[in-house]
Formats: C-alpha cells, sequence, structure tokens
C-alpha cells in the first residue's frame, strides 16, 4: 500500500499532479465538511511540528478558527519555528508533491508533500482565493507573499511578495479561507484532533481559538525535544524495481556496485557481489544504465539474499516518560500504563516501533451526553499525528478489537473508562491511502500493537484486582464493625464495663486486623496473586472449621447471606474469564479461592 | 432399679442451681470475653461441638455422650461474626429475665431481641431457629439448661394416672383433669410429686392412641401412668420422665410405631438425643423398654393387610438407623431394622384397631407387659 501515491506520481506526473487532486481531492482527506477543517488543520500543525523539531525548538502553535459566514471559515495557524524563506515558500505551499520528505527515509509526520498545498488548493478551489503566508526567519527578515496553485502546471503563484525587518515576528503564519466546511466540536473535530496531538507531542504546547472565540491551551508536559529523525538508507527487502529506478536515476556513483552499497543499508561490498552472482547483467555498468527488467531481476535477487536486519535506532518513539506525563497532565487517570515496545521489521525491510498507553478512570474514556458512564475511546496515531478517520479499516483498531479484554478484568471494553493510546512510529508508514487516516493491516504491525495493548492489559488487570481485593476488605472490615454495637450494649449488661469503651476496642482491634492483612500484602506486593491466594487460605482454615460446627445451622446461614452469595458468584464468574495462559494459578488454589469467598461470606 | 445414680438422687429434689449461681455463670461468660478486648485480643469463646461427629456412644452407661471437640466462635471471622453478637444479646438477656424472675418462651425471646442493626438494614434475628440455636450454644457451654436460663421450652404432651403433682402452688391428681390429663410444661424443673399409685410408666407415641388408653381406663387396669409426647417426645416431656424415673424408681415402657421414626423416639428416650447429646444426662432414661410394635407384631397379631408401604425417605432413615452404634452394636435391634427394610412395610401404633377398638387395651399390652415381651 506504500505505492497509491507513487503510482499516481508515475502515472500522471506528465500531465498534472495538481489537476489529478483537483478532481480527486478526497484522496488528501478533503471528504465531509467536518473532516475536511480537520484536515486543514492537521496539515498545517503535521508542518508546524515537523519543522520546530527540524530546527530544534520546542514547539509553541496557535490555531484559530474564524467563521466567516455559512460553511465558510478562516483559519489561521502559527508556530514559533524556523520560518519560511522564500525559495521553499513557493513549493511548500504552491506545488504539489514538491516537499522535501517524499524521497527521504525519514521517520516525520508530513510524508508525501501533499499537505500544506493540497489546503492552499482546497481554498482557491472553494473560495477563489489565495493562501496568505507570514514567515518571520532567523535572520529578523519577515517574508510576506500570497500563494496559489497553477494548477494545470503545478506550479505556485506567488503575489503581493513582501520583504522587511521585524525582529518580534518569529516563525510562520499561514491564514486561509475555506468554503464548504464546518466546525464542530465531536469527536471528528479540529478540537479532539488538537486534544490528541497534544497527548502524543507533550514537548509541545498548543493554543486553540475556536469560533466562539473560547481559548483552550493544553500546555507542554516535558521540556525534551524529540531528537532530529536521521535520515535512513532503505533495506533492500521490501524494495521494489520502481523504487530501485527511481534511485538509481538519481544516484552519484559510478557502477551499480557502490550505487547498491551507499543507496541500500546492510549491502557491503561482499553482499553486493553476492547479488552480482543472482543477476544476469554486469555490476559495473552505471546507475543510469538500469533497466526495468534488470531492476526486477534485482528484486528478486534481494529476495534469495539474506541481510541483516536493519537498524531500529533511526526510529524516535515518544517516549515512555514523555507519553505517560502527557497522559497524566490531559486524562488525569486513576491508573495509566505506558508500553513501549522493541522496534520490529514488517514486509521483510521496515522498521517500525510500537507505543501503547492505557488510560483508566479519571478523564480517561469518551464520555457520552446524558450517560454517565464514559465508553471506551480509541487514540490511534502514526508518528505523533492523530488519526481521526477510517478508525474501522485500520491496524489499530482491529489490534484492540483483537485482545480479549475480558481477561484484564474489563468485563465490558466498549463501557468502560478507558482510553487506549497507540503510536506507530515509522520511516514508512503504511497507510491505507493518501488521506493518511489509517494504516493497512500489516500482520507484523497487526501483532505488534496487540502485544503491546496486551501488556498494557496484564498491568491494568493487576491495578484493578487490587481495588477489588481492596473494596472487598473494606466490605469484610464494615460486616464486623456492623455487630460492633450490639455485641458491646450485651457485653455492658453482662459485666458492667463501659460500653463506649468496649466499642472503642473492638473497632481498634478490627482496624488493627485489617491493617495486617494490608502489611502482609504490601509484603507480597510485586505479585498480587500470591497475596490473595495467601489471604484466602488463612480464612480457609477458619471456614473449614465453621463448616463442622455449623453443619446443624448452615441453611440459615446461608439464607441469609445469600444476597453474598451471588456476588461471589460473580466473581467466580470474572475469576473464570481472567484466568487464562500464563496467569494461570494453579487449579488447586483456584478453587479454594472460590470456596473460601464463599465460606467467608 | 439398678441404676446407682438413681438411688442416690431418690427422695431428694436433683439440685437446681439458683438463680445468684446461674447470674454469675453468665457474668462470667461475658467478663472472659471482655478481658479478652481489654487486652485487645480478638475476643472467642468455645462451644461444644454439638454434630454427630463429636457425639459417642458410652456403651458402659449406654448414654449418647459429647465428645471433647470444641470449635471456637471468633468475633474476627466473617462466618462467625453475627453469632458471635447474638450469643451475647441471648446471654444479656437471659440474665435479664433471671433478674426479674420472668421466664419467656423461645418465641418471646426472638421477638424480644429481634431488632434492626445501626445504619443497616439487617435485623439481629432474622427467625426464631436462629435464638433458638444460640441458645442451644449457650446452654451448652455454660452446661446450664436452658430453662433455668428462664427460656421455656415449648410445651407439648400430656401425662394421665393416678399421680399427684404439685407446681406453682397448685396440687393435682393426674386422673382427674376431665378427658386429657395434665399437659406438661417446658419447665418442669419445680414439680413436686406427692403421690403415685402406679407400676410403671407407658410412654406412648401417638396422642390418639393416648386417648383410646384413657378411654379404656388402662392407666387403671394396667396400673400405669401413660404419658405422650405427641410425636418426638419434647424437652419437657423427656424430663418429666426422668424426674418420674428418678424419684419414683418406675420403669419406662415405650409405645411406638414400628418404623424409623418410632425406633428414634425410643432411643432418644433410652440414650438421648444427638442435639442435646450434652445434657443426657438428665434427659436420659437408660433402662427403657421396648414393647411395639414390632416387626414380629404383624405375624403374631396377623396384621399384614394394615401394613403401610416403605417411601424411600424411610429407607434412608433405616439406613442412618443402621449405622447408629447403639443400634448396630445390638443384634436384637439390628434385625428389627433389617426385617423393616425387607419386608418394606412399617407398622402404625392404632393397626392394632384393626382387630377392635379394644384390642390394645384388653390383649396386646397385658399380654405383653405381663410376659414381658420386650425389646432392649
Amino acid at each position: 500500500m506504500i505505492d497509491i501515491t507513487d503510482e499516481i506520481f508515475s502515472e500522471f506526473k506528465e500531465h498534472s499532479v495538481a489537476e489529478f487532486f483537483k478532481k480527486n481531492k478526497q484522496m488528501l482527506g478533503f471528504t465531509g465538511k467536518v473532516k475536511s477543517l480537520t484536515t486543514i488543520v492537521h496539515e498545517y500543525v503535521t508542518n508546524s511540528l515537523d519543522a520546530c523539531e527540524e530546527a530544534s525548538i520546542l514547539p509553541d502553535i496557535t490555531i484559530k478558527i474564524d467563521k466567516i459566514g455559512n460553511e465558510h471559515y478562516r483559519v489561521t495557524s502559527r508556530d514559533n519555528g524556523p520560518g519560511m524563506p522564500k525559495k521553499v515558500a513557493g513549493k511548500a505551499l504552491g506545488q504539489l508533491l514538491a516537499g522535501t520528505k517524499f524521497h527521504r527515509r525519514i521517520q516525520s509526520r508530513g510524508q508525501q508533500g501533499i499537505g500544506a498545498s493540497g489546503c492552499t488548493m482546497f481554498s482557491q478551489i472553494t473560495t477563489g482565493k489565495s493562501t496568505k503566508l507570514i514567515s518571520g526567519l532567523e535572520n529578523g527578515t519577515i517574508y510576506e507573499t500570497d500563494v496559489k496553485i497553477d494548477v494545470k502546471r503545478n506550479m505556485p503563484e506567488l503575489t503581493n511578495e513582501k520583504e522587511y525587518k521585524d525582529e518580534e515576528i518569529k516563525g510562520t503564519t499561514i491564514i486561509a479561507e475555506f468554503k464548504t466546511v464546518t466546525y464542530n466540536k465531536g469527536e471528528y473535530g479540529p478540537l479532539e484532533y488538537i486534544k490528541r496531538t497534544a497527548l502524543a507531542n507533550p514537548h509541545t504546547t498548543i493554543r486553540f481559538e475556536d469560533p466562539d472565540g473560547e481559548l483552550l491551551i493544553f500546555e507542554r508536559a516535558v521540556e525534551k525535544i524529540p531528537p532530529v529523525p536521521k535520515e535512513m538508507l532503505p533495506h533492500p527487502k521490501g524494495m521494489t524495481a520502481d523504487d530501485i529506478l527511481t534511485r538509481a536515476s538519481k544516484s552519484n556513483a559510478y557502477k551499480i556496485k557502490s550505487f547498491l552499497m551507499t543507496d541500500f543499508a546492510r549491502i557491503s561490498s561482499s553482499k553486493a557481489n553476492e547479488i552480482g552472482t543472482h543477476v544476469s547483467f554486469d555490476l559495473n555498468k552505471r546507475p543510469q544504465e538500469l533497466k526495468w527488467d534488470e531492476a526486477e531481476e534485482m528484486v528478486e535477487a534481494f529476495k534469495n539474499i539474506k541481510f541483516m536486519a536493519p537498524e531500529t535506532n533511526f526510529l524516535i518513539p515518544i517516549g515512555d516518560n514523555q507519553l505517560t506525563k502527557a497522559m497524566q497532565q490531559i486524562l488525569e487517570p486513576e491508573f495509566l500504563a505506558v508500553v513501549e515496545r522493541n522496534a520490529q521489521i514488517y514486509r521483510g525491510g521496515v522498521p517500525f516501533q510500537v507505543e501503547v498507553s492505557l488510560g483508566y478512570g479519571g478523564k480517561a474514556g469518551r464520555s457520552v451526553e446524558k450517560e454517565e458512564t464514559s465508553k471506551v475511546e480509541v487514540l490511534r496515531y502514526a508518528n505523533r499525528a492523530p488519526l481521526l478517520f477510517d478508525g474501522g479499516g485500520c491496524v489499530i483498531s482491529q489490534a484492540v478489537s483483537k485482545v480479549d479484554w475480558k481477561r484484564y478484568e474489563l468485563r465490558n471494553i466498549n463501557e468502560s473508562p478507558v482510553t487506549i493510546f497507540v503510536n506507530v512510529s515509522s520511516a514508512h508508514i503504511p497507510y491505507t491511502s493518501a488521506g493518511k487516516q489509517a494504516i493497512s493491516d500489516e500482520d507484523e504491525i497487526l501483532e505488534e500493537i496487540r502485544n503491546a495493548l496486551m501488556d498494557a492489559g496484564r498491568k491494568l488487570k493487576s491495578h484493578l484486582s487490587g481495588k477489588r481485593r481492596l473494596l472487598e476488605k473494606e466490605r469484610k472490615k464494615k460486616i464486623f464493625e456492623k455487630y460492633i454495637p450490639e455485641t458491646a450494649k450485651s457485653l455492658e449488661f453482662l459485666t458492667g464495663t463501659s460500653k463506649t469503651i468496649l466499642e472503642q476496642k473492638l473497632e481498634e482491634i478490627v482496624g488493627s486486623r485489617f491493617a495486617e492483612l494490608a502489611e502482609a500484602e504490601a509484603l507480597e506486593n510485586g505479585n498480587g496473586e500470591a497475596a490473595q491466594e495467601n489471604e484466602a487460605v488463612t480464612l480457609d482454615s477458619e471456614s473449614q472449621e465453621d463448616k463442622i460446627t455449623d453443619e446443624n445451622t448452615i441453611t440459615e446461614e446461608h439464607e441469609k447471606t445469600g444476597e453474598l452469595d451471588s456476588e461471589s458468584q460473580e466473581d467466580k464468574i470474572a475469576n473464570e474469564n481472567t484466568i487464562t495462559e500464563e496467569e494461570t494459578p494453579p487449579a488447586e488454589k483456584r478453587e479454594n479461592t472460590d470456596e473460601t469467598e464463599k465460606e467467608v461470606k | 432399679m439398678t441404676d446407682s445414680k438413681g438411688k442416690a438422687l431418690s427422695n431428694s429434689k436433683e439440685k437446681v442451681l439458683s438463680n445468684e449461681e446461674i447470674l454469675n455463670s453468665l457474668s462470667s461468660f461475658g467478663k472472659n470475653m471482655v478481658d479478652q478486648i481489654k487486652n485487645e485480643e480478638p475476643p472467642k469463646f468455645f462451644v461444644p461441638t454439638r454434630t454427630q461427629t463429636n457425639i459417642r456412644y458410652d456403651e458402659e452407661k449406654r448414654l449418647l455422650r459429647l465428645g471433647e471437640g470444641k470449635s471456637e466462635r471468633k468475633f474476627i471471622n466473617a462466618a462467625h461474626t453475627r453469632k458471635f453478637m447474638q450469643t451475647t444479646m441471648v446471654a444479656s438477656a437471659c440474665m435479664s429475665y433471671v433478674n426479674a424472675e420472668k421466664t419467656v418462651g423461645k418465641r418471646e425471646l426472638y421477638y424480644n431481641l429481634k431488632h434492626s442493626l445501626p445504619n443497616s438494614k439487617e435485623n439481629t434475628f432474622d427467625d426464631d431457629t436462629e435464638s433458638g440455636s444460640v441458645l442451644d450454644d449457650l446452654e451448652c457451654s455454660l452446661d446450664i439448661l436452658r430453662s433455668q436460663l428462664h427460656v421455656n421450652a415449648k410445651g407439648r404432651g400430656s401425662v394421665y394416672g393416678d399421680i399427684t403433682i404439685k407446681q406453682a402452688g397448685d396440687e393435682f391428681n393426674c386422673s382427674g383433669l376431665g378427658r386429657g390429663g395434665w399437659l406438661i410444661p417446658g419447665n418442669v424443673e419445680d414439680i413436686e410429686i406427692t403421690n403415685c399409685n402406679a407400676d410403671f410408666i407407658l410412654a406412648i407415641e401417638n396422642d390418639a392412641m393416648m386417648s383410646r388408653l384413657i378411654e379404656e381406663k388402662t392407666w387403671k387396669s394396667l396400673g400405669c401412668i401413660l404419658v405422650t409426647g405427641e410425636g418426638m417426645f419434647p424437652r419437657g416431656v423427656r424430663r418429666f420422665l426422668k424426674i418420674l424415673y428418678e424419684r419414683l424408681k418406675l420403669p419406662v415402657i415405650t409405645f411406638v410405631d414400628g418404623d424409623p421414626y418410632g425406633f428414634y423416639i425410643y432411643s432418644v428416650l433410652k440414650y438421648g438425643s444427638i442435639n442435646l447429646a450434652h445434657l443426657s444426662d438428665k434427659y436420659a432414661v437408660p433402662t427403657a423398654k421396648y414393647v411395639g410394635m414390632t416387626m414380629d407384631d404383624i405375624e403374631t397379631y396377623n396384621l399384614k393387610n394394615v401394613t403401610e408401604k416403605l417411601k424411600d425417605i424411610d429407607r434412608n432413615r433405616i439406613n442412618e438407623e443402621m449405622r447408629y452404634p447403639w443400634f448396630k452394636n445390638n443384634p436384637v435391634w439390628l434385625r428389627q431394622l433389617k426385617l423393616m427394610a425387607e419386608k418394606g412395610i412399617r407398622i402404625e401404633q392404632q393397626a392394632l384397631a384393626n382387630k377392635s377398638l379394644e384390642f390394645v387395651a384388653s390383649t396386646y399390652l397385658p399380654e405383653k407387659i405381663e410376659n414381658e415381651m420386650f425389646l432392649d
């Protein structure tokens, strides 16, 4: 799926790419009135983040949306980045597929160089107006221009160009108007997009002013700029004939052999020689002379030769710390798990890395109007850029649905206050379409996300079962406390000892008994299951006794505890559901636990 | 009358605990727990275990005895706490009854103590079996009879015959109280027997049979006192029989249905019951004899056509009784149980009416008793 745009590109470059996209604007994400506006915000924010990070600046981004008329809005985007010099401004905003990133194997949010220019075109075809750029450069120069795209030639048209000095203005400001778009605060709107961006980019401050003039600020949670992604050479596995020809045509090498060694990762001199034995042509000819058939031969050779796995240290994940801080700041969850997995490879040669975070309680989950409970919320990201649309077709959604959440004490994941955050980092994210809203279902990526989710699930489980045990304990404590007053009163009558003193002492005894239990559990900490069993065993020996003593009264005992019994039945079911795989305690003990629960109650 | 204990007690009332002693006992029961609480120990007390596992049959004395088994009742044990509270409540209630010299019924005790717990919808007691079971515990662990704790067993059963009894200031002869005789109350500790003309006591299961024997004036013709428990003999009746037996040295002869339930009534009378094994000394009459109905009566008196078929529940009971040591190790009784199981039939007392209404009084009982055709 990498190659949708590539195919389009090769097929249409003789004509105008711009013309093609004008007719197929849905490919760029401009479908639906709400989605279009979100796409615009996405393109601008993405560009700003990439620009700031490349210049090692902590990003400060402001997005302002003004309503001008019915389905007519103005979007203002401002950042504190390095600004756009005159020579790149036209390409960046007025020419499709002209970005600096398309042919680079580098992990960045924007990938194909359609984004901001796509917005310029969308503005132009819905309002007839140009897009305004105000660019404050490092040296204090301000460059202003209005940008349009000459659709027939796919070339920028710059008008009203101005250059002046102003030390105050830094960074890039883009102002553009759009029609046939709508603003809303829903799940697919710009606000949600910005909130999600803030979550995945804790080093960023984002201000958002909505059409009602309401200002929302997402403050940065960490002061650390992520490292600049390094360009990486492509790994031979996963190359297509077209990829090879494109690279060969641009190569400065004199021979194909040296082209192979300089333009690809993991090809040493001896590997190059080995490739030579697999192909019918001479590796000593010039790369530019490589023909399609020969490139295909080479792809075949790459398939049959073993290469070292690609380096993965080019990938820049968000990081445990950063993600934790961002999730805490924005969701204030009762429980948070963050899982960073090691980099893996899909399609034989493309490295990727998965990060997962799971927030439970607090503001986690999607709140539903008129309902008190929250529902599950899945936040999908590719290279930290939120994916808002096409959730159904995305590998992340598939992975979430392939996890058996019941194992992790979430009986109904859909109705739980849970936010699931998944970020896939890769120099080449396999999007399902040029709109870049969903990741295709590569087996390796699916499996990796699923494993990460299960990791997080296990952490959540131990939190939830700890919480459940605590509640259980509280409940038991209350049982004892309930009977204190009558017992004290009767003992006062029998002995004359003050009821108040007896009540107080009994409360202390109950209290310290539960403190002991808590302490014992703390000692066993890190192994919650063991602590639970421990408790169960002590109580069990007691209840064995009861069984003998209370044989004659057992029926009434059960009657009066009928209500509690049904609770333990539930627990039993929950236990059965959660006990699986590696976490299964010995069956014997499990039964004991259940038995105990019932007896004790 | 060879029972040495019976002789020692003869002509003197059994020593009854004074109210003061009972109050002391209750208060030291409480004090024991208060001491534990003051020492910051989770309070607990012991109750002799009253289940079949802790019952043994004393071959020598021919009584059921409670074993050494004791169970703890701990306040800090979610399964005990409620019962713990209930026990202290019943103890303090009994103390107040003894103080006020009032005696309550089992159900009165329940209603007296029933209320909801503070800040809870839960009741202190949900029914009188709860308070009853706690009372049993208390009786057992303090070794004081429930009647001495001023809680009465339900009165049921009656006595008829030439015996003069004094109770609560009244004196009466049990053959002069109309058709029914004297209704035996739950508490008979305070009775005095001023006169008695009888050679033995006939303990009868069925009150209709009792009426028949009263009408036939059997008490006169056989020279006996008739006592019925109207089914399983209640505590009052059993205690009454024991008192009569001890004070008057009269043998007790049991006349019950020829079925597992009749057999068990006899065994309770003779050896004590599983439930009250700790009180066998106060209730059981180890010399009691069994006159009928027996499996052999069916042949002897040609009663085959008035037998009843055994149901599954009856067979289960037979199997259970065959495992009781006092039946299992007694060939006479094992034979009866086996015969019953083999034939698959049982015989009721009133089946004798098939011969004639008078048959039981004119033929059956005189013949069997005079010839001492007893099972033992």
